[in-house]
């Protein structure tokens, strides 16, 4: 147990998470409000202009989605396997 | 060109791209304080050096700009005014005597709200000491446990359990509002805000920085983990507390005060208190005594911003 702890990954959140946002680009108006949002600078701009994020330091919190003004970011509930699952 | 891009909505678009705040394990999950310290990191850009706890510090630590950032130290207990701020003033001031042609640079230094709850003298020290500097007050709300204390016998309170009485309710509202009780230590600019209205925050933090002499800006920061509230309502906690006119956002400057959110209609309180799970035993009787204190102090603020002075 004390082994599986030492080598998991501690820099970053995925292990945090149980709902990741997603963006729906049809309605997105590329605001930049979930940008803002963000308590852990995870979503950036991609090359179109739109919004995407960073998923090893997303912690699931829902900010972005709460605060987008087109209730264009829905967050979808994520069931990753358990760490004893994996190995 | 899409032709939503001439509204002001898009103003995020133009703030400062770079990141000088770390992702990572530090905050809880949709942490209001690790929100506004990202707000207010990107406006003093990359000049920025922090440092503190590990828990508690989210920055950078970036000492080989020290001759032209701005310094920031986030304080979480002991000594306020010697230690700290005697050494980022030093630091600072060797850095720009050099001959830079850059502006001498402002000393900002995090405080935390819970320093003042413990220690008394720690506000008038801290503005008795330095001049030059901006001082940020992260405010989480935790002196209302303080309050829930009192409703019940436990270990930690400082009182025996008794009813609140309108004169203590009182005192409490006023002891919350910080900018109004620093005003005789004169500081250039003192402001209250809040990061669910980012770019209010964003400016005043900007006329702090700019401003001549010693500057003051009190954040609220809503607590997820400690006022028990799901993680994605943190802006719309702080909305409420403004709207309700728990938390009134205003700045004072030049001994005249300014409403920068004004509240026409202030909503109920307990549309604010409702949220947080904290106060579900919170008797109904002293809410309804808060409101009345709180909106006693709402309307005299409001009153004071017509005339001079608070």
């Amino acid at each position: 147990m004390i082994d599986l702890l030492i080598t998991e990954d501690f820099h970053n959140n995925q292990d945090w998470r149980n709902n990741k946002p997603v963006w729906d680009k049809e309605k997105c108006v590329q605001c930049g409000i979930c940008y803002l949002f963000c308590p852990d600078s995870a979503v950036s701009m991609d090359e179109e202009g739109y919004y995407q994020v960073d998923l090893d330091y997303c912690k699931g919190c829902g900010l972005c989605g709460r605060q987008c003004p087109t209730r264009c970011i829905t967050m979808e509930e994520e069931i990753k396997p358990l760490p004893w699952q994996t190995r | 060109m899409h032709i939503m891009s001439t509204f002001p909505v898009y103003i995020p678009k133009l703030l400062p791209r770079d990141e000088n705040f770390v992702s990572g394990r530090r905050s809880c999950k949709g942490c209001g304080k690790a929100l506004s310290m990202r707000m207010i990191s990107k406006m003093m850009g990359n000049k920025l050096i922090a440092s503190g706890p590990a828990p508690d510090a989210s920055f950078p630590a970036r000492y080989n700009q020290t001759s032209t950032g701005s310094l920031w130290d986030e304080i979480t207990s002991g000594d306020v005014t010697t230690s700290f701020v005697d050494r980022l003033i030093a630091e600072n001031q060797s850095g720009t005597k050099g001959g830079s042609s850059k502006r001498p640079t402002k000393a900002v230094v995090g405080i935390d709200r819970r320093i003042f709850s413990k220690d008394l003298l720690a506000l008038p020290e801290m503005f008795r000491e330095e001049k030059n500097v901006v001082y940020i007050c992260y405010d989480s709300e935790m002196y209302m446990n303080e309050m829930l204390k009192r409703s019940a016998p436990s270990l930690d309170a400082h009182e025996a359990p008794h009813d609140l009485t309108r004169e203590e309710l009182q005192t409490f509202i006023r002891d919350k509002n910080i900018p109004a009780q620093v005003k005789e230590c004169a500081p250039a600019y003192s402001a209250t805000a809040c990061p669910s209205f980012p770019l209010d925050l964003m400016g005043k933090v900007k006329k702090a920085l700019n401003v001549n002499g010693t500057a003051f800006i009190s954040v609220l920061t809503p607590c997820p983990t400690a006022w028990l509230f799901k993680p994605e309502m943190t802006a719309h906690l702080g909305v409420l507390a403004v709207t309700t006119g728990f938390y009134p956002l205003y700045e004072m400057e030049d001994d005249t005060v300014q409403l920068t959110k004004r509240v026409a209609q202030p909503k109920p309180l307990s549309e604010y208190f409702k949220l947080q799970q904290r106060y579900l035993a919170f008797p109904p009787e002293w809410l309804a005594l808060l409101q009345e204190v709180t909106s006693e102090a709402y309307e005299k603020l409001v009153a004071h911003t017509k005339k001079k002075g608070v």
